[in-house]
């Protein structure tokens, strides 16, 4: 299935070891204790008890807006919306207030931070900050939750259901408990998307498409997925977020033929499924500064067998601008 | 008995425990200060107010009680009813 474009206005990343969006192609850091700091990143009242992974939300989310300059202000709450990309972002939280219940009562928990247990709660304390009354969407999807936000904003603009989207993904690193591997992500990516019909792409356009790979077929199946999703000339780079599962491997054999004429990457795919390094991938690609437009796609696939690509038509910028400042076009 | 001080429950101790759950410096907590209108205090901030309440002052605090919670000056009469009848 594929959707409209959107054009990409404004970026945010808040993650460890990432200071601008430039930086978001690194392999993610280590979160240690401490690294993120929710009183320079959220100045203000209210939100000392949030979860951890909404500050990060909000920050990048505020970086974001910033960054794509009055835009927000200048478009009606009714026609803002939002979709944020989550999996494992509540998981150490619900273990925090499971154990809060069971050594001091259920009267313990937190009003601000009980609300959480609802993985929807992310994007709709988002939709309060930002004043969107369009709609807010919670994508759940393992490993392609990200793109798959991408192309339900896109879906949605192209409606005209909404002229603005900000388009998330966040996660929390798991606990020691729940954690089967190291690696789990922490950190959040938000893009302000709008419509690419009518704006200006200040940093990109991108158009997503999305499949499904059965894993118990996948290395008969990946042909007849792959050719279709990535079309007859697809981008000369491509970046492919996979793991070692029965679908990853299908993807990394076929993208292996593509070897010589196309620049193939491969990215691991996070541990346990997380959603954040795809479109984290994406907004690194749209940051980096460039001459002249380019080509660009990244694909994720997760183990259950959802497959997802994002063709980015990157616009030609310099640095990264920040609040607001308008990266001028060469 | 101090002015400030009714059935346990100093005054300045209640504005100090307010000023830090609001995120408000302690002088901008005044005694008849209205928490939703002059200090900008939404259902779920006076949701842990009354959470916080409850848990220094051990007491238990009903739907309509919560609701009542206006200004410094009312919690206080309320604690320290509450505590003076525990």
């Amino acid at each position: 299935m594929s959707t409209g474009g959107l054009a990409v206005a404004g970026l945010g990343i808040v993650a460890p070891g990432v200071c601008r969006p430039d930086d978001a192609l690194a392999p993610a850091d280590e979160a240690v204790p401490g690294w993120f700091q929710a009183g320079s990143a959220l100045p203000g009242r209210g939100y000392r008890r949030l979860p951890d992974a909404c500050k990060y939300l909000l920050a990048a989310s505020r970086l974001a807006v910033g960054d794509a300059g009055d835009r927000l202000s200048r478009t009606a709450r009714e026609h803002r919306a939002a979709v944020v990309a989550i999996n494992n972002t509540g998981a150490a939280l619900m273990e925090e207030l499971d154990r809060t219940i069971m050594r001091d009562g259920a009267a313990e928990m937190s009003p601000s931070s009980s609300p959480y247990i609802a993985m929807s709660c992310f994007a709709s304390r988002l939709s309060v900050e930002h004043g969107i009354t369009g709609f807010s969407l919670t994508v759940n999807s393992p490993v392609t939750a990200g793109l798959e936000a991408l192309q339900l904003a896109a879906r949605a603009v192209a409606a005209d259901r909404a002229r603005t989207v900000l388009v998330g993904a966040v996660e929390e690193a798991l606990s020691p408990s729940q954690a089967t591997a190291p690696g789990s992500e922490a950190g959040a990516v938000v893009l302000y998307c709008e419509s690419a019909a009518g704006g200006r792409a200040r940093y990109g356009t991108c158009r997503v498409r999305s499949a499904f790979l059965d894993p118990a077929a996948a290395a008969s199946g990946a042909a007849a997925v792959f050719a279709p999703l990535l079309g007859d000339a697809p981008p000369c780079r491509i970046d492919a977020v996979l793991d070692d599962s029965a679908v990853g491997t299908a993807a990394a054999r076929w993208l292996d033929q593509l070897t010589g004429e196309h620049d193939v990457v491969i990215v691991p795919a996070p541990a346990q499924a997380g959603c954040l390094t795809p479109l984290r991938r994406v907004l690194g690609l749209l940051a980096q500064e460039r001459g002249a437009p380019a080509r660009h796609l990244v694909l994720a696939a997760s183990a259950q067998g959802t497959v997802t690509c994002a063709e980015l038509t990157l616009a030609p910028h310099r640095a990264v601008g920040t609040g607001g400042a308008e990266a001028p076009s060469v | 008995m101090s002015g400030n001080r009714t059935a346990d429950v100093d005054l300045e101790d209640l504005r100090a425990l307010i000023a830090e759950e609001l995120e408000l410096p302690v002088e901008e907590v005044t005694d008849e200060a209205d928490l939703k209108n002059d200090l900008g205090v939404d259902s779920l901030t006076a949701m842990e107010v009354a959470v916080q309440l409850e848990k220094k002052y051990r007491i238990k605090l009903d739907e309509e009680e919560m609701k009542s919670l206006t200004s410094l000056a009312v919690i206080h009469r309320l604690v320290a009813a509450k505590v003076g009848t525990a």
